[in-house]
């Protein structure tokens, strides 16, 4: 079963792309291939993941276990099942930091709470000594942020860093993970289904759909004016705060089966358009205009 | 007041932290978990009401309580005219057919070793209604009604033979098999892709309109509130802070609590300006709660008044109103 079905994106120094998708799309697998985490017997099977001018794929796993956390770190959704519960978090931050740099216990502490600082905890220091159920689910959520930042990665990845909190919150980290981006230059793979926090933060936007990448681009371009028929019907149907009520569109069908995908491009079984060529060929990624990219035959 | 079908006044309910053995030995529990205190609301017949707020708000509260599923603390809560806890046995009966609910998890809210048609045909068999054969019509026209087909060979299968999708409209065509008047739709959407979503909400409107069903919608996901609903009451720390007609409330909000909420929702539009709204600190926690207005800790309009009295709601303008003492 092919999780990923041969993706290509770059992401650019400083900047924030949104990998967006619904279930089954690879969007989570992507960014734990990204860091070499894929769960057995999942493994990758083919291609590059290029960090700076070096190939991830190649690197030995004690090679990887210093890229990881200290180059390119992760950050899940849902705190409570990736915080050790019966450990302080502050004691879980200082882990990391470690792991990665050459210090002592207190120097790591003084550090956790720098970390905890940075995610803007206030009182850091007295919360590094509470356990993660005596938090608030935002905090839970900064705290994995704060283990992720702990030791200056050049790339974060954040998978659903905002779905377990609510909208105050959500806005509150997002703006954080901004401040820290334009401050550091810390680039950022934004996984999420929610297009709005995309709108929001990110730079570029890739979109994916059971596997494949179904379009690419620059934020603004991308939102102006959509090209690949999932694409435009995933934004018509979805409620919006800024209109007030339209008929929602649908996508008809299901999610394919990521087991007996269908043949050609797996979009087509529920796509309008669809043609003959789109059963028996998947489409290639094509340059519809500057920096914006679709896989599908009508732009072939 | 005749055309409202549910109407809450003045709901109040605490939950004791009992603390178990040494309750027994040095008596009763002091502390409380105030979930709801002094809420009142009509949810007027054949309209979409929805009930918004986040976690700790209060609102699922507020629905098991109207759904009588638990008691209140003080407070009356009335349907179709009637005091809920004060009905005779047969009222009761008609209660229970005319008020049901829609689940947020439909991986959770459908019992994996029951076949379709036993789930959809529950509360028939609850009521002891129809015959085998009756049933069995019902509820093949409902599962056609909510896009299952066809119908005959769904009734057979599983819940695990089903999409997310799919669940959540079997929990929809259970909620409508005995043509309720009353149907309560806790985070219908939430756990659903994004594309079928629309496809639930779209298959919403399009029964209620059908069955002339008053919906109490429950939710945190503002956008959905505002395409589906006519009123909407904005819940914060277990009491009501504004309650106005859905356009009036997202149009023009009075309560800066709303105010901050709708700024901080995302809108899929990178170009999309509007006034930045921060507001920090967390949500009080329901046991020691803030002495007057619950929100001053974090509200960037806070003055002295607001820490000592709990404002009330008052009509701010034509049928919205806010709990604020700057209203």
């Amino acid at each position: 079963m092919k999780a990923v079905d041969g993706i290509s994106f770059e992401i650019d120094r400083g900047s924030c792309v949104g990998l967006v998708g619904e279930s089954g799309s690879g969007k989570s697998v992507t960014g734990l291939s990204i860091m070499r985490l894929v769960p057995p017997p999942g493994r990758i099977v083919s291609g590059k993941i290029l960090l700076g001018k070096q190939d991830l794929t190649e690197l030995s796993a004690s090679q990887m276990q210093k890229v990881r956390g200290k180059k390119i770190a992760i950050s899940f959704q849902d705190p409570m099942t990736y915080l050790n519960p019966v450990h302080r978090v502050g004691d879980q931050i200082a882990e990391a930091v470690v792991l990665h740099a050459d210090v002592g216990k207190s120097e790591a502490t003084e550090k956790a709470i720098r970390a905890m600082e940075k995610v803007r905890i206030s009182d850091a220091a007295a919360r590094a000594k509470d356990y993660p159920h005596q938090m608030s689910g935002g905090m839970r959520q900064r705290c994995l942020l704060a283990i992720a930042l702990s030791c200056n990665p050049d790339l974060l990845i954040a998978d659903e860093p905002t779905t377990s909190v609510d909208v105050v919150t959500q806005a509150a980290i997002l703006r954080l993970l901004r401040d820290v981006k334009n401050e550091t230059g810390l680039s950022v793979m934004l996984i999420t289904h929610n297009l709005g926090i995309v709108a929001e933060f990110a730079q570029k936007i890739v979109i994916m759909y059971a596997g494949n990448i179904m379009e690419i681009g620059d934020v603004r371009s991308f939102f102006h004016r959509p090209y690949h028929p999932y694409t435009r019907a995933l934004l018509e149907s979805v409620p919006r705060l800024d209109r007030n009520s339209h008929t929602l569109t649908t996508i008809r069908g299901v999610i394919c089966d990521p087991i007996n995908k269908p043949h050609g491009c797996t979009f087509h079984p529920r796509c309008d358009f669809s043609e003959e060529i789109c059963r028996r060929e998947k489409p290639h990624m094509i340059e519809v205009t500057q920096g914006h990219l679709v896989a599908c035959h009508q732009y072939g | 007041m005749s055309d409202a079908i549910v109407e809450v006044h003045h709901l109040v309910k605490h939950f004791a932290i009992a603390k178990g053995i040494s309750e027994f030995i040095w008596g009763p529990a002091e502390r409380y978990v105030h979930a709801l205190d002094d809420i009142s609301f009509r949810i007027r017949n054949r309209e979409v009401f929805s009930l918004v707020g986040e976690t700790g708000s209060g609102k699922t509260t507020a629905a098991r309580l109207i759904l009588k599923l638990m008691k209140p603390t003080s407070g009356k809560i009335f349907f179709d005219g009637k005091d809920i806890w004060n009905m005779s046995g047969h009222e009761e009966k008609i209660f229970r057919k005319d008020l049901q609910m829609i689940f947020q998890d439909p991986y959770a809210s459908l019992n994996p070793r029951k076949r379709i048609y036993d789930i959809v045909s529950t509360s028939m068999r609850a009521q002891r209604w129809g015959t085998e054969s009756e049933r069995r019509e019902i509820v093949s026209q409902v599962l056609e009604k909510v896009g299952l087909s066809p119908p005959e060979e769904v009734m057979d299968r599983y819940p695990h033979e089903f999409s997310g999708g799919q669940r959540q409209r079997i929990g929809i065509a259970r909620a409508l098999a005995l043509k309720p008047k009353f149907v309560v739709a806790d985070e219908p959407v939430s756990s659903l892709d994004v594309s079928i979503q629309a496809q639930i909400l779209n298959l919403m409107i399009n029964v209620k309109r059908e069955f002339g069903i008053t919906c109490l919608l429950i939710s945190h996901d503002l956008a959905v509130v505002r395409h589906m609903s006519d009123t909407v009451g904005m819940l914060y720390a277990g009491m009501m802070c504004e309650l106005a007609a859905c356009r009036d409330l997202f149009e023009a909000p009075l309560h800066p609590y709303t105010r901050a909420l709708i700024a901080s929702v995302p809108v899929p539009d990178p170009d999309f300006e509007r006034e930045e709204v921060k507001i920090g600190g967390e949500v009080p926690s329901p046991i020691n709660i803030p002495q007057g207005c619950r929100f001053w800790p974090r509200c960037p309009s806070a003055k002295e008044r607001c820490r000592l009295e709990i404002p009330k709601m008052i009509e701010a303008k034509k049928e919205h109103f806010v709990a604020c003492h700057l209203g």
